[in-house]
């Protein structure tokens, strides 16, 4: 058959392009397919039903439907001929001619139209059943004894099917390991099994596997494939998230703990509120949060772009827990009622609600002054050890502010009072003494990252890291905060403006360098800034930098020679006619200039009382000695007379001479007490951090008509599901509950005992990872889609099972496994076959390649290569630079060290550094929901076998260990066939193998297996 | 419970072989009725094709419309006027002229700006689609839209969509084949040309264009292995792996294994055997400006693609820019969009002109597309003002394939802000694309985590005046 079948793709295409197109779809197909969901038995909209003739004649509101053989007359070809109907989807011409042609011909209707939508009655909504397993006399007495074989076997019997004998033991050891820890059983464990005679031995061994560590990395993979596990964010830049993998380990841990499957999704769905709270459960979150974001969009000056980024992050949420729990796909309700199930519109928006207060720990947030959104963390604090650790922060830091604002007012009292030399009083003036408080106006600084203020001047804490963006996934990093000096947010409406500012010049830099700068924070990008920026280069200078460059502008002073060791004096005034003028040292820095006025943009920039901020950026080339903002544009004259007076720079020697002794000594006094609560502060331990759900305050939730985020429709509260019976959809929660209430409120009725789909959805995944497909074969979707299982009774018998054995995973896998029907063999029968092609009924155990994971974890295993450590921070096999682009990349790279020895499950999943291998065996990009893998076949697929680094590497390994292992060449040859497929080879193989290694080397032998068929699929 | 249903499904996954549109020919409608990854499908109509494989040039960054194929006198006359509208990073400038100058060319006189003389000369074969309209104005999710439809990640990428419905012609080649820019890959790196949720045999694959070496991942044998030696172990295999299909007879899937390994043996020999673009004439290789600095890298991949077209390959993405050389012009329009211009030109229109020559323009759709346009108002002033995003309005353009040259389809506004007439959604460009190749873009469907996804999203006309 499959030579044919070849055959005929060969000619394919040619016969393909002769053939004449087939009819199009009649008259009632397009009436299903395009009027049927508002005009058919469930939904009548405007009383219609188009589902049978004497219906649509009957008509609706507005009369009947149609007139056979008028088309003329009818009221369907009119409204559609209108572009009225369907409403925003006009039909295609060809269309429009069937049905005109149709009703012409007296429109027939052979049969009523079916709606191929589910109802209320759908059986995957209906609570579990009850049923007892059924009795088949005619099965053999092994098949009587489990209510799965009993369910199974009597399902074949109607169709006139046997199940398989018994697998072999060799086969059934590999299968079986396979299926639990994803790795090949070693040879002395094969060893062990035949040879154990006790009638047990089996259940022995699933008993072992279960227990395993490695059970736990193998289940965590396929829960990883539901979330769309990414360490990285996505779009634009793709940022990595180095905080993301404390929820692998959490997988991990809680499957090998055998967590209640509901705790377990409780956790993930409200873990950070659900008491008890632990650094476990908050981790658990995560699998709200790890959807693609988009950190550049985030930030649009475009409004309704920004929303629209939003609303996509929380249908992608939505999407992930509905298909993942509920195996509901719930998010196609965001534009319209479900066009499949009976969920309204309105019922997605009620979901929502519970969730609307969920985002990705991005850091930092606009409100800061920083117009950017990076990966980052959340603090893994219970609410106990977040009160205990804020109590103790907040204690020294009260002493440290008192400490501060002491120091502060003894040096003050010594520092003039006002600026010297004739200029005006600044608005504000920060002098960097011991910390970031400014003079005159209230606008101290914050400091974040790495930005301090040291020994009179804000300075880049040394010895760090340069990059920001460039994290290098320590759990004791700070984080990838911009180092900035954030002032406090200015009270006062600011037109004519000033900023000045001493710099000690430490080195010359080699990029444009940002110092100090004036910014507002609403628009996002299109906020306004005006900052004292240089600008290094061909003509190096000091510039004003605004966003869009609209202000910017070389205003022609001579070039600026930085010189290390020196200071440098830089103000830039703005004038109301817009004139801006920079000075360098006191004299002008070129000519003052004036950017285009008929530009909004680039006119004097008013910056709003309440929005507006100073921000310092902290960098290693520039210590900023002393900043003053004025709120006027101070002249020529002025700017020469404040430089000629200078700054009185901290000098504590200098001040200390003007003090009394007593000050001096409390000054003394007061900087030890400041160094020693700094170093406390400095050496509380650092809390862990984890890609877990950030909380934001909670915005009211609205039905978006049509789904779109500027047609607001009516507010609603959090509720479950009304399709769902047997429980109630009702919440019962005041209006005023807080995020953590509702959330915690949707998670109990998602994993409700009573909610039939919780336990359907997970008991039919697993028996899908046991035998190739679940009973119902769309994992995710238990809907119309999904169709009907194929053993409803046996699926409600081990939903109901699973949940009076107390949610325990391991106790279902353990039921599965011991079934004669996971034990059948994989025996091929062409009759059976001819039935059931698909072996949906289990006539047989499918037989499969292996997943993409198993196949490189097997290659490590059997070339002795595996490096079997758990847990802890993702491989990394790239380089993240700067690869020609502005932007960072991830360069593939194939070094051969031991942490890329690790299981796959260890590997960092970046969005866009997937291993060519790895995705040419069916790995899914990480973005991607996938509750089922496939398992294609591709020339590709085999180059990557035959000839990837990572396949050269373990051939070499595994050639390494046979000679280590192995004296002489059979005993080799015979070693090898049992690492790598848990057999002898026999005597043709034998002979075979023995020229190989004689002609081409034992490596040659290797790579054979490793590419072979018997040791890339189970059966 | 058909039998029908599990040869299809292999015949999806099996060595990148079958088209959807040849599945649902060779297979009894009712079978594909009841098979679950298509409900929607039924009995496929197809119409005739009059394009059987796609040519599609992305211009990275967004290429300005005003300023090569939408002229706008209007704009002129108003050159420095303040206009009010919003912008992607705020604060729009004042309306900016085009700084060159447009002129009609070719018998249909189509306007085509200076910055693309050469293109401009193979006017009566361009048609134009003045009036595109895209969903986003950020770079990622705009070029995610244009290859895929969603601004999303994780949607099948066109090429694979149309690999997907059509197949391949050459079993020995990847049916969907992406040149990247050799400076640099677009945002979002492969996401960009990803079978998403559609099986992987319609995956685009990457070509190494960047670098010496394999210009597909592991296409060579290792250096440390002998030909010889990989000779013998391929036999041993080839033996091993047949003894083992044999034993167990009705996995089809064990067949189709052994046919990969000969199918990756062939591209071992046939993929450098293409990329060796000295087999090419003189005369063929000037025409695309290959050897000179400014047009070398686009010329050797326009080269590179009408070499795979040739032999079969179905879809063929050009990048012509990525993250940090790109038509991306915020600041200094002029000094960008000269050097962009000057690289994209040339290449192209040889291209073009190449593909006519060989007979290959008539059933090749060639698209020229970028993610959007850029602002009639500039961002910044003076020498050094750019144009910002403008996803509301901007220009495509196609070529072959049965489109008739020579035209402008849609209008934009007088300053190119938004369309005046006929726009033209990405829904409607896959749409009209898909049609072309044959295909209907609301029944090439395939099922995923409940909806019958579609390259279309649930939009999506087919621009029927495009059609000759």
């Amino acid at each position: 058959m499959f030579q044919a079948l070849f055959i005929a793709m060969l000619l394919h295409c040619g016969a393909l392009y002769a053939a004449p197109g087939p009819p199009a779809p009649n008259a009632t197909e397009i009436l299903e397919r395009r009027c049927i969901q508002c005009h058919g038995p469930s939904v009548q909209q405007g009383h219609l039903d188009l589902s049978t003739r004497a219906s649509a004649l009957r008509g609706g509101t507005r009369g009947p439907a149609l007139a056979p053989g008028d088309p003329g007359g009818s009221l369907l070809v009119a409204r559609i001929l209108g572009d009225e109907m369907p409403p925003g989807s006009p039909l295609p011409a060809d269309e429009r001619q069937d049905l005109r042609e149709w009703i012409v011909a007296g429109a027939a209707w052979p049969e009523p139209i079916e709606e191929r939508r589910a109802g209320l009655d759908w059986w995957s909504l209906q609570p579990l059943g009850s049923h007892a397993p059924p009795t088949s006399e005619s099965a053999p007495p092994d098949w009587q004894a489990s209510a799965i074989d009993r369910w199974i076997f009597s399902r074949l019997a109607t169709e006139g099917l046997l199940p398989a004998p018994p697998a072999g033991r060799r086969d059934l050891i590999r299968r079986v390991s396979y299926t639990l820890i994803g790795l090949p059983p070693e040879p002395a464990q094969i060893e062990a099994f035949l040879n154990d005679a006790s009638p047990d031995a089996y259940e022995r061994l699933v008993d072992r596997l279960l227990a395993s560590p490695h059970y736990g990395e193998r289940w965590a993979r396929h829960w990883l494939d539901l979330v769309r596990f990414a360490e990285s964010e996505g779009f634009e830049r793709d940022l990595p998230r180095e905080h993301a993998w404390p929820y692998r380990d959490y997988l991990i841990r809680s499957f090998n703990d055998d967590k209640p499957y509901r705790q377990f999704a409780i956790e993930q769905l409200a873990g950070d509120v659900a008491e008890p709270v632990t650094h476990d459960s908050i981790v658990a979150t995560t699998m709200l949060t790890l959807g693609p974001v988009d950190a550049v969009g985030l930030t649009s000056a475009l409004a309704d772009e920004r929303a629209l980024i939003r609303e996509d992050l929380l249908e992608d949420m939505l999407g992930t827990v509905t298909q993942t729990f509920l195996g509901l796909t719930v998010n196609c309700a965001r534009c319209h009622d479900h066009k499949f199930d009976p969920i309204a519109q309105e019922e997605y928006y009620q979901m929502k609600a519970a969730f609307q207060a969920v985002w990705p720990p991005t850091q930092p947030v606009p409100e800061a002054g920083l117009d950017i959104f990076l990966p980052h963390g959340r603090p893994l604090l219970t609410p106990r050890e977040k009160q205990d650790r804020d109590q103790r922060i907040a204690g020294v830091e009260r002493r440290l502010e008192q400490i501060e604002s002491e120091l502060g007012d003894l040096y003050r009292r010594v520092r003039p009072a006002d600026v010297d030399g004739g200029a005006p009083s600044p608005l504000a003036r920060w002098t960097f003494d011991v910390d970031g408080r400014s003079d005159f106006a209230p606008l101290h600084l914050r400091f974040l990252g790495d930005a301090e203020a040291h020994s009179g001047a804000f300075r880049k804490i040394p010895g760090r890291d340069e990059s920001p963006d460039l994290p290098q996934g320590d759990q004791d990093d700070p984080g990838i905060v911009p180092n900035f000096g954030v002032s406090a947010l200015i009270a006062s409406d600011i037109a004519e403006k000033t900023l000045e500012a001493w710099l000690e010049v430490d080195s010359i830099p080699k990029k444009a360098q940002t110092v100090m700068e004036l910014r507002s924070l609403s628009g996002f990008r299109g906020a306004s800034v005006d900052a004292i920026r240089f600008v290094p280069g061909d003509s190096p200078r000091w510039e004003n930098y605004s966003i869009g460059s609209f202000r910017s502008q070389d205003s022609g002073g001579s070039d600026e020679a930085l010189e290390p060791g020196k200071r440098v004096h830089v103000a830039i005034s703005y004038r109301n006619d817009g004139t801006i003028t920079v000075f360098r040292d006191g004299e002008l820095h070129g000519k003052p200039y004036l950017p285009d006025p008929s530009v909004p943009a680039s006119r004097l920039q008013i910056y709003r009382s309440g929005d507006a901020l100073v921000r310092f950026e902290a960098n290693q080339h520039f210590r900023v000695s002393e900043a003053r903002l004025y709120d006027e544009a101070l002249s020529a004259d002025q700017v020469a007379a404040s430089y000629a007076a200078g700054i009185e720079n901290f000098d504590a020697a200098r001040l200390g001479e003007r003090m009394p002794p007593s000050e001096r000594e409390r000054i003394a006094t007061l900087e030890v007490e400041r160094e020693r609560l700094a170093a406390e502060l400095k050496g509380l331990p650092k809390p862990k951090l984890a890609y877990a759900a950030a909380i934001r305050p909670s915005e009211p939730t609205h039905v978006l008509l049509g789904g779109k985020v500027d047609q607001v429709g009516r507010q609603v509260g959090p509720a479950g599901l009304s399709c769902v019976q047997g429980l109630r959809a009702d919440l019962d929660l005041s209006p005023r509950a807080d995020d953590g209430e509702r959330r915690l409120a949707m998670a109990e009725w998602i994993a409700h005992p009573s909610n039939p789909l919780f336990a359907r959805a997970i008991v039919n995944r697993v028996w899908q990872h046991h035998f190739g497909h679940g009973f119902v074969t769309n994992p995710s979707d238990l809907g119309f889609n999904g169709g009907q299982p194929t053993h409803p009774g046996l699926l409600d018998w081990l939903a109901s099972d699973f949940v009076r054995q107390g949610w325990s995973l391991k106790a279902l896998h353990k039921r599965v496994l011991m079934s004669r029907a996971f034990r059948q063999s994989s025996r091929f029968d062409p009759s059976a076959a001819a039935q059931d092609a698909d072996n949906r009924l289990l006539w047989r155990f499918l037989p499969r390649r292996l997943d993409a994971e198993s196949v490189r974890d097997s290659m490590l295993a059997v070339s002795g290569d595996l490096n079997r450590a758990f847990n802890g921070p993702s491989f990394r096999p790239f380089e993240y630079g700067d690869a020609r682009g502005s932007l960072k990349r991830y360069l593939l790279t194939h070094g051969d060290t031991p942490d890329r020895r690790r299981r796959t499950v260890y590997r960092m999943n970046v969005i866009t550094a997937g291993d060519p291998m790895l995705e040419a065996l069916d790995c899914p990009l990480p973005a991607v929901k996938t509750p089922q893998r496939r398992s294609t076949t591709t020339a590709l697929q085999a180059l990557s076998l035959m000839n990837s680094a990572f396949v050269q590497q373990r051939v070499e390994g595994f050639g390494a260990r046979l000679r280590r292992e192995s004296p002489q060449r059979d005993a080799r040859i015979r070693r090898a066939f049992a690492l790598a497929y848990g057999r002898s080879p026999n005597g043709r193989e034998m002979a075979s193998s023995r020229r190989l290694v004689q002609d081409h080397g034992l490596e040659s032998l290797c790579w054979g297996l490793l590419n072979s068929s018997e040791f890339l699929y189970v059966r | 419970m058909s039998a029908k249903f599990s040869r299809r499904q292999l015949l999806l996954d099996a060595a990148g072989g079958f088209g959807w549109l040849a599945l649902a020919s060779m297979l009894p409608s009712s079978a594909l009725r009841s098979a679950a990854a298509s409900p929607t499908a039924g009995s496929m109509p197809h119409f005739k094709p009059r394009a059987k494989r796609v040519i599609q040039i992305f211009a990275v960054g967004g290429m300005s419309h005003l300023d090569t194929f939408d002229f706008k006198p209007e704009l002129h006359k108003r050159d420095g006027k303040p206009y009010a509208m919003p912008t992607f990073f705020g604060q729009g400038g004042n309306l900016r002229a085009c700084p060159w100058e447009f002129r009609r060319h070719g018998q249909s006189g189509l306007w085509v700006s200076s910055l693309l003389p050469h293109l401009a000369a193979q006017a009566d074969r361009l048609t134009l689609l003045r009036s595109m309209v895209a969903k986003s104005a950020n770079h990622m999710p705009a070029v995610a839209q244009m290859n895929t439809g969603f601004i999303l990640t994780g949607f099948p990428a066109m090429g694979a969509w149309v690999t997907y419905g059509l197949g391949t012609e050459n079993q020995d080649l990847p049916a969907f084949v992406v040149l990247p820019d050799p400076h640099s890959h677009p945002w979002g790196g492969s996401a960009q040309w990803t079978n998403g949720f559609l099986p992987a045999t319609v995956q685009g694959t990457a070509l190494r264009t960047h670098a010496d070496g394999d210009p597909v991942p592991d296409l060579t044998t290792p250096d440390s292995v002998s030909a010889t030696a990989r000779k013998g172990a391929a036999a041993w295999l080839r033996e091993m792996n047949r003894s083992y299909a044999n034993a167990h007879p009705g996995d089809s899937s064990l067949q189709a294994r052994i046919r990969s390994y000969e199918v990756a043996a062939k591209m071992q020999l046939s993929v450098p055997e293409i990329a060796d673009l000295n087999q090419e004439s003189e005369a063929t290789r000037r025409l695309y400006g290959h050897g000179e600095e400014a047009t070398q890298d686009l010329a050797k991949n326009c080269l590179l693609a009408r070499r795979l077209v040739e032999r079969g390959v179905r879809f063929v993405q050009i990048y012509h820019g990525g993250s940090g050389k790109d038509w991306d012009a915020h600041s200094s329009l002029v000094k960008n969009h000269e050097k962009m211009a000057r690289e994209y030109d040339r290449p192209i229109a040889g291209l073009l002109a190449d593909l006519q020559g060989r007979g290959l323009l008539e059933d090749t759709l060639v698209l020229g597309v970028t993610e959007f346009g850029r602002t009639p108002v500039a961002q910044g002033t003076g020498a050094t003002a750019g144009r910002d995003h403008h996803p509301s309005c901007f220009t495509c353009w196609m070529a072959g394939g049965g489109v008739s040259g020579g035209q402008a389809y849609g209008a934009s506004d007088e300053l190119g802000y938004e369309p005046a007439s006929d726009p033209v959604t990405i829904y409607d460009l896959h749409a009209t694309a898909l049609h072309l190749l044959g295909l209907d873009h609301e029944r090439l469907t395939f099922y995923h985590n409940g909806i019958n996804r579609r390259l279309t999203d649930v939009h999506g006309h087919v621009v029927r005046g495009l059609i000759g």
